[in-house]
């Protein structure tokens, strides 16, 4: 029974790891699968925090990719111009911008939602200008080079191993919080923060905690792209992904532990087949459009509706509720 | 001290822009509840069309492609509200993105990446020493211009006084039998007009171009932000005060460094945590 | 023992409440009852720290709480339920019940993520006082939907999530409204266990004859004054009472 119920909580890593296990073998170490692999990977890793972030706690960042960037010059900085190896480098790259995220939504927090949202884009902006400026540290415009390889390995598997782990771990993490009182305690203060506060719930602090977790697990996703790709510059993690990352936490399902990769997979997918810019803006404008208004929880809550339809009619052998008369759905509210 | 005297001056002309932006953006915001986004798509189709058409025909058909623009926002957003019961108004701030999103790539698509310029006012004139553009002080006078009709038909006129009533209250304002989804629409509509307008002087000024949409909409939501919505001649001067910051900025500080002081302006205001500066309710989450 | 003490609150000139003294102690049942606008929501209000009095304290233990936000009332044990049930529609009922236990949770925020032993414990003890709840207010199906249970079970829902968290005094916001008498049997029995624990209640209600049946104590509010405070029998026989709402017999 327990491992039934172990088994239910981590489905969607079951779901994943098999996908992986797939892409290993369909790959047969051709690099441009991998490639693509680790590009879904590394999006999907910034995504599923801002997924328990937004879906969970009703907040939104348009600066992820600026806080992974903050990590990946922090792994540059001091792999580049102080010599410490990649793992050295781990723990600073997440703690950074975790710590910076908390200490500045802190006061932010006790405001409505949308304050954090117009946060997030000045910090973007502040972010991107700031490197820009750094000079001979970050390199100015034209960035940072010369990291040392990633430390799982030379061969192109270990890359895509290690990404793979690591988001194996945010699912498995994602899927534990929610079940915990601190992720019903995130759900209340988005349904309802008076309820929230009436249970005890510090509103601002819950929230910039998990701002400051999404934040890190950013960082972390920072460390590995800079030693991945061994080039960082401003634009390498810049508002334009910020914003990708957003849009594939709703494409793919805000409130699921896999929506941002469904949605990170649809990006890069769609991203490769689109010719250019232009199209691209318009398709994934209309899309995002399109999802907002009639799947807010994106593509993964399209299961979740199919089994609903198919559980339904028959008595689906609970209880019957005590109460005969007609229980009135209400409609879903976001 | 000359010097200084022209850089207010500027400042006051640059803001009399992001203040004609900001008055659409509370006008929107108090109404709906929603952030438009899209409010920078408005200036920069207005802008492109006006300057590739031209002349007075340009200026109509770009104020009309931007009301047309507010449009789809404003069934958008009744969209919205009619399949579901709209608690999360981020939802639709989204969407707006989304709509800035097609509109920026349109744009492009249509007219290319140029910086598109229409000929306005040149020269300028000598007063009391100073030079002064003659664009720039023709730019602060439209623009006080609308806010002072802003002013009369929110106060003076019936339906002013309505879509005040849904701003201060859409659940009262319905009670009283105000139409307040149509009103919300009307905000849209008269929001994407306002900054029609501001995409015209803008090309007269700084030229525009596909990409400038985003930065246009975070100007706005600055210039709102800075002193709180509390009314639109706060807003109005918060626009200026944000131009006069930035051109000072351009001024005295380091060369690039004057672009980050929106964004830390809005970190400051932010951080200080008075809720009026987010909310026209007043409410704390 | 929690009590307010000269509590007066004026909205804009329009006087509330006007000197108003009520108190708990552990054990017993406090019902305020009245018209529309006699002052009592606002009363609740200022024990639940949602408005904040202009004069008066509102003390728990003999400390002053006067001035603490709703969070750190839960904290130091004063649950509260609301008019208009909150729970979300879409959660289940065990889940919404469950979201009482916010406010005693030992939980961290690195164990949550990584569903340490210790987490893993006590959501195991939290989902069986959750499901004995359920059981105790007859709720049904603890995995339904909170959105397709009848209104009154709502509003015992929000009874026993509140229950769930460890409060040592309950505020309960018209808890019998739209029930029928055997819901409100259920409630009166379960509050009345309740008490006997050792936990101290104050009710809001506009219905007579179940705070007169329920409570230990009643205060009858109108315009902002105490019309009449004490036991029940002594209400039922208080002249003004009896002459204004019992005269023709109604409860």
């Amino acid at each position: 029974m327990r491992t039934f119920t172990v088994l239910g909580r981590h489905r969607n890593l079951l779901a994943y790891a098999v996908v992986i296990g797939i892409v290993i073998s369909v790959a047969q170490g051709r690099e441009s699968i991998y490639d693509v692999g680790v590009s879904i990977l590394v999006f999907g890793l910034m995504g599923i925090p801002l997924a328990l972030m937004y879906g969970h706690g009703g907040i939104i960042s348009l600066c992820q990719a600026s806080f992974a960037a903050l990590g990946g010059y922090a792994t540059s900085i001091l792999t580049v111009s102080h010599g410490w190896s990649a793992w050295e480098a781990l723990a600073p790259s997440i703690l950074v911008p975790g710590v910076i995220a908390y200490l500045i939504s802190r006061p932010i927090l006790r405001l409505p939602e949308l304050s954090l949202a117009l946060t997030t884009i000045a910090l973007a902006q502040l972010w991107y200008g700031l490197v820009a400026l750094g000079g001979d540290r970050t390199g100015g415009h034209v960035g940072l080079y010369g990291m040392p390889a990633l430390p799982f390995g030379d061969e192109q598997l270990g890359g895509f191993l290690g990404i793979a782990v690591l988001v194996a771990a945010a699912i498995w993490a994602f899927e534990n919080y929610v079940r915990s009182a601190r992720g019903r305690a995130l759900n209340a203060i988005r349904i309802d923060p008076i309820l929230a506060r009436s249970v005890g719930a510090d509103v601002a602090r819950e929230r910039a905690l998990v701002f400051g977790v999404a934040a890190g697990v950013a960082g972390l996703a920072g460390w590995y792209f800079s030693l991945y790709v061994g080039f960082l510059s401003p634009d390498s993690l810049s508002f334009t992904q910020s914003f990708a990352v957003l849009f594939m936490v709703v494409i793919g399902g805000r409130r699921s532990s896999i929506g941002p990769l469904i949605g990170s997979t649809v990006y890069i997918l769609a991203g490769d087949l689109l010719p250019g810019g232009v199209a691209q803006g318009v398709v994934f404008g209309a899309m995002l459009v399109a999802v907002l208004l009639l799947l807010p929880d994106g593509l993964a809550s399209l299961g979740g509706i199919v089994r609903r339809v198919r559980r339904r009619p028959p008595g689906s052998g609970s209880a019957a509720p005590r109460d005969p008369a007609p229980a009135k759905r209400e409609r879903a509210h976001a | 001290m000359a010097a200084f005297m022209e850089y207010l001056a500027n400042g006051a002309f640059f803001g009399a822009l992001y203040a004609l932006l900001a008055l659409p953006m509370f006008l929107i915001w108090s109404t709906t509840d929603v952030v438009d986004i899209n409010i920078g798509g408005y200036v920069i189709v207005a802008g492109v069309v006006s300057a590739s058409v031209g002349g007075v025909t340009g200026w109509l058909l770009g104020v009309m492609a931007a009301l047309g623009m507010g449009a789809v926002t404003g069934l958008l957003f009744l969209a919205f509200h009619w399949l579901w019961d709209m608690k999360d108004m981020m939802r639709i701030v989204l969407a707006t993105f989304g709509l800035l999103l097609i509109t920026a790539s349109a744009v492009q698509a249509l007219v290319g990446t140029d910086n598109l310029y229409l000929s306005g006012l040149s020269g300028s004139v000598h007063l009391l020493g100073f030079r002064l553009s003659t664009q720039g002080m023709f730019n602060l006078l439209l623009a006080s211009a609308f806010l002072l009709i802003l002013f009369i038909v929110l106060n003076g006129s019936a339906s002013g006084l309505r879509m005040r009533a849904a701003a201060a209250s859409a659940a009262s304002a319905a009670l009283v039998g105000i139409a307040v989804r149509r009103m919300q629409f009307m905000a849209f509509l008269v929001g994407s007009g306002m900054a029609g307008i501001v995409g015209i002087l803008a090309a007269m000024t700084t030229g525009v171009s596909y990409s400038r949409g985003l930065q246009f909409s975070v100007y706005a939501v600055t210039a709102v932000i800075l002193l709180g919505l509390r009314g639109p001649a706060t807003v109005f001067l918060g626009g200026i005060l944000l131009g006069i910051f930035e051109q000072m900025g351009v001024a005295y500080l380091p060369s690039g460094w004057s672009q980050l002081l929106p964004p830390a302006l809005i970190l400051l205001v932010l951080a200080s945590g008075r809720s009026h500066t987010i909310s026209v309710h007043a409410v704390r989450a | 023992m929690l009590s307010a003490r000269g509590i007066a609150v004026a909205f804009g000139g329009v006087k509330a409440l006007d000197v108003v003294d009520v108190e708990v102690g552990p054990g017993s049942i406090v019902g305020m009852v009245g018209p529309n606008g006699a002052g009592k929501s606002t009363l609740f209000n200022c024990l639940t720290g949602v408005v904040s009095p202009d004069a008066g304290t509102v003390e728990l233990d003999g400390k002053d709480i006067t001035r603490w936000p709703t969070e750190r009332r839960a904290r130091v044990g004063i649950g509260r339920t609301f008019q208009t049930a909150r729970a979300d529609p879409n959660s289940t009922v065990c889940d919404a019940i469950m979201t009482g236990f916010t406010v005693s949770t030992r939980q961290c925020m690195l164990g949550a993520f990584l569903s340490s032993p210790g987490v893993r414990a006590e959501e195991k003890q939290f989902k069986a006082r959750a499901l004995a709840l359920v059981d105790t207010f007859d709720l049904g199906n603890p995995d339904a939907l909170v959105g397709e249970l009848p209104a009154p079970h709502r509003r015992l829902l929000e009874v026993a999530r509140t229950l769930a968290g460890d409060a040592k005094y309950l505020l309960l916001d018209e808890p019998a409204a739209g029930m029928d008498s055997l819901d409100r049997q259920i409630l009166s029995k379960v509050l009345r266990q309740v008490a006997d624990r050792g936990i101290g209640i104050v009710l809001v209600e506009h219905n007579f004859g179940f705070v007169l049946s329920l409570c230990d104590e009643v205060t009858v509010l109108a315009s902002g004054k105490v019309v009449a405070q004490g036991t029940p029998e002594h209400i039922r026989e208080h002249p003004e009472i009896v002459r204004v709402y019992l005269g023709q017999g109604t409860p």
